[in-house]
């Protein structure tokens, strides 16, 4: 009997036990990615939803990936691991877990890790003023006069526009070191310190630099001693030559980066390696593998790349906001990304890579994705998607029905504010009524929601010391109101068509000469000059902005901005000599159609004068 | 000016004396164009560029026809003011028809009407579809220029031409042309495998698209529209001296 009854007891236990672990169990099978996409059905959903990238790109009928190598993990734990496509198209070698890929900017995650790591050790203040730090002599075009703290190099605030000048290394040439690169390509500074977020790699750089002065290191060793070695990436480099790793550089002798285009499909892009000269801001190389340790180490509660936890949460306690308000853009250099939950991480670009990494630091899900292809590439989009989800409107927080007062024109703050480049940022204006319908939450945040109104995107609205109100669209993605921008357009508008219209009457001046019509005077040959002048200083403007929108932010050589400076002053004293020739021959000549000629050359020699001056396309 | 708007009318009378079965043509043709543009924004872009070659080229034909030319040489009127009211009437009934063909590809692609098309799709996912139409249909106007420019400065400088089917041969020159160009797109497209001709494409594709931004492409449109008219206006003046110079 007691036998029996200990049986049944224990029957019963055995029972208990398993009916209580069945939610367990249940639960254990519902794990889910942050998008709701089940743990276990990750690799069918990918398969199904990529299959038709795996067709024969070589033909180039499907506008797919060249390559591309993909991992999402939780903690440590990889979900995913998935390669497509080929390294080299031309050789067949298919993307593996050997194949390497450049990091672009993810690279500078580096520089704010390290930057972190001097802080818990008392090494560096975050409110300490740069200028202090780096050489007497390092800044050469600061306008302001305001400290440059490194948390303002980190949220990219030190108030740089966009580089002019080429951060990568000319084929052949010896690499510079950092500091040197950095001097021969120092961006203007057109902002106060601290008040705008315009992304810079020269600021990001000098983030770098400042390491460097404060551990005596050079910063790829720093790195290598303390994050790469600690972590056990040794399938990864950081220096422009890849000279860190012999298995590296080797291994991205393999690699080719592609193009793609819808008429002619793939197509090579260049040359294999080119070494960046400030390459804190975008150097680093390595396989999928080491990516994904690197990310998973930042997500780590051990955290062992810091020697505190407390480290590691001020890394992801956020650094810039939307408006007032708690959300975070930005947080200690990493980009948050408002996605179904808040997402922290850092893609990054090359002249012939993509690459992403982003997690949640709450969840511990995260994802990298590497390519060798620079344009039309969908898995950029496709793998946050998947994983983390698109935000819906309300997740922000309960909108109100004021909505955001808005300025007619925005120019983006990341953007050559000053310099030859100038024009091209109003080029890239942003209407207000764009972002017209945000509603209001509070403490300056808004949410912009799709017109679907299946997802949705917050905004902020920042006060500046000038008195305008700022736009934060996300981190160091700032528009900034344009005072009387189509003026300024229409100038520039004017500037265009004059310049062509000038060719055109050369090109009836030259039929009338050869056909013995033409006027032979001096006013004549002098506005002859200014048509010239005018169609001159539009083809090199054109030809600079071709040289440095196709140099992928590198920016241009330091000859091709004293030619193209040098020629537009020449060519700005030709239009004002020609406009004042114009207003002799409008006082001196007959006929209602000669006087309506040198009317419309003074307009035209005006307009080309003033917009070289306006437009800065003198200064180098 | 009295003389030259005169002119345009005794060019309006001297074009209503078409042949039936080429304005049954020209008409077929224009309705077919206006139709498909509510459908493709192609067939506006191709009619915005035929149209004026279609008025110019139909000149030379009436002309033979009705001895026009020898009508010309009567009439009190400098032979410059006669290529300058040929030219006007070109640009201004061409413009004034592309304007009606603009409104209607305006108004599909409020309407939605556009169907998908294999090359004009990955342009959308970069620019505005105002944007690329705009650009598109302005460029094939401004190129319609430049030809019926060609067509009346070859007319002025060479005179009729009596062979038959001039017209036919000059027509299908042209529809030759138009898939001539884009054959050659094609190839620079196939060209941008080799590293350099794809640098070049990416600059000019770049400042292109930056130059397209602004107001939905309206300053690259007024820039296109702008050497289109200057074009027509250089040949226009070429047209007058070679016309003066000519011997009758």
């Amino acid at each position: 009997m007691n036998k029996l009854t200990k049986m049944i007891a224990a029957a019963l236990c055995g029972a208990v036990a398993a009916v209580s672990a069945l939610p367990a169990l249940a639960l254990a099978e519902e794990r889910t990615l942050p998008s709701g996409v089940p743990f276990d059905r990750i690799e069918k959903k990918i398969d199904i939803d990529l299959d038709q990238y795996k067709g024969d790109l070589s033909e180039g009928s499907t506008p797919g990936v060249a390559s591309y190598a993909a991992e999402i993990f939780c903690g440590d734990e990889v979900l995913y691991k998935g390669f497509i496509g080929y390294i080299d198209m031309e050789n067949q070698i298919p993307a593996d877990e050997e194949s390497v890929y450049e990091w672009g900017s993810i690279t500078k995650t580096l520089i704010w890790v390290s930057i972190l790591q001097l802080w818990e050790q008392g090494r560096l203040d975050l409110g300490a003023d740069v200028r202090q730090i780096l050489p007497e002599d390092f800044f050469q075009k600061l306008k302001y006069d305001e400290p440059i703290t490194v948390l303002d190099l980190m949220e990219h605030k030190g108030g740089w526009g966009v580089n002019t000048y080429d951060i990568s290394v000319p084929d052949g040439a010896p690499i510079p070191s950092l500091e040197e690169a950095l001097r021969s390509s120092e961006s203007p500074q057109v902002y106060p310190p601290g008040e705008v977020g315009s992304y810079s790699n020269w600021g990001a750089g000098a983030a770098a630099l400042t390491v460097e002065k404060i551990t005596g290191m050079d910063f790829a060793d720093y790195v290598q001693q303390n994050i790469f070695q600690p972590l056990g990436m040794e399938h990864t480099a950081l220096r422009p030559d890849l000279s860190d790793s012999r298995w590296v550089k080797e291994n991205r002798q393999r690699s080719q980066s592609y193009g793609f285009n819808a008429l002619s499909g793939y197509r090579l892009d260049g040359p294999k390696i080119r070494p960046i000269a400030v390459y804190p801001a975008g150097s680093c190389t390595g396989t999928i593998g080491d990516l994904t340790t690197y990310a998973q180490a930042l997500v780590s509660d051990d955290a062992p790349l810091f020697q505190s936890k407390a480290t590691r949460e001020k890394l992801f306690s956020g650094s810039e906001f939307f408006g007032e308000s708690d959300l975070p853009c930005w947080s200690c250099g990493f980009s948050v990304e408002q996605m179904a939950v808040p997402v922290f991480g850092h893609n990054g670009a090359t002249k012939g890579f993509t690459a992403n990494m982003l997690f949640d630091p709450v969840s511990k899900v995260g994802m990298v994705t590497m390519t060798n292809q620079i344009e039309n590439n969908p898995v950029e989009g496709y793998f946050p998607h998947l994983v983390f989800g698109a935000p819906k409107p309300g997740d922000f927080g309960k909108t109100t029905d004021i909505t955001l007062k808005t300025d007619s024109y925005y120019l983006p703050a990341r953007t050559y504010a000053e310099g030859p480049y100038k024009f091209l940022s109003y080029l890239n204006a942003m209407p207000g009524s764009e972002i017209s319908g945000a509603k209001l939450i509070g403490d300056g945040l808004y949410e912009l929601a799709s017109e679907t109104g299946a997802s949705a995107i917050p905004l902020g609205e920042r006060k500046l010391s000038d008195g305008r109100t700022a736009i934060v669209a996300g981190g160091a993605a700032t528009y900034l109101p344009e005072k009387w921008y189509l003026a300024k357009l229409s100038l520039l508008t004017m500037f265009f068509l004059t310049a062509v219209g000038g060719a055109f009457v050369l090109l009836i001046k030259g039929k009338l000469r050869r056909s013995g019509r033409s006027e032979k005077s001096a006013v004549s040959a002098i506005l002859t000059v200014g048509h010239i002048t005018r169609l001159v200083s539009m083809l090199t403007l054109l030809s600079m902005a071709a040289v440095i929108l196709g140099s992928s932010g590198y920016g241009i050589p330091r000859s091709v901005g004293v030619c193209g400076g040098v020629i537009q002053m020449i060519c700005g004293a030709g239009s004002i000599i020609a406009a004042a020739a114009a207003v002799f021959g409008l006082v001196k000549k007959k006929g209602w159609q000669k006087k309506a000629g040198c009317a419309v050359s003074l307009l035209a020699n005006c307009t080309a004068a003033a917009s070289i001056i306006f437009f800065e396309m003198y200064r180098f | 000016m009295k003389t030259i708007i005169d002119l345009m009318k005794y060019n309006k009378i001297l074009l209503m004396g078409t042949k039936r079965s080429h304005k049954i043509f020209m008409i077929g043709l224009t309705l077919f164009l206006t139709l498909g543009s509510l459908l493709l924004p192609i067939y506006a872009g191709f009619a915005a560029f035929i149209i004026p070659i279609m008025i110019a080229s139909e000149f030379s034909t009436v002309e033979i026809d009705h001895h026009g030319e020898l009508t010309k040489a009567i009439l009190p009127v400098k032979r410059s003011q006669n290529v300058a009211a040929r030219s006007l009437l070109v640009a201004g009934v061409s413009a004034a028809a592309s304007a009606v063909l603009f409104i209607i590809v305006l108004i599909s692609m409020k309407l939605d009407f556009f169907r998908s098309s294999e090359i004009l799709d990955p342009m959308f996912q970069r620019t505005s579809k105002e944007t690329v139409v705009s650009v598109i249909f302005s460029g094939c106007y401004a190129l319609g220029l430049g030809f019926a420019s060609r067509i009346l400065r070859n007319y002025y400088r060479k005179g009729v031409s009596r062979k038959k089917g001039a017209t036919l041969r000059n027509g299908l020159k042209f529809i030759c042309a138009y898939f001539g160009i884009g054959a050659l797109l094609y190839l620079l497209g196939t060209a941008a495998n080799f590293p350099i001709i794809a640098t070049i494409i990416m600059m000019i594709t770049a400042i292109v698209s930056a130059l397209a931004q602004p107001m939905n492409g309206l300053l690259l449109c007024l820039l296109i529209l702008l050497i289109g008219g200057g074009l027509m206006t250089y040949r226009t003046v070429c047209a007058m001296i070679e016309y003066e110079d000519r011997e009758l």
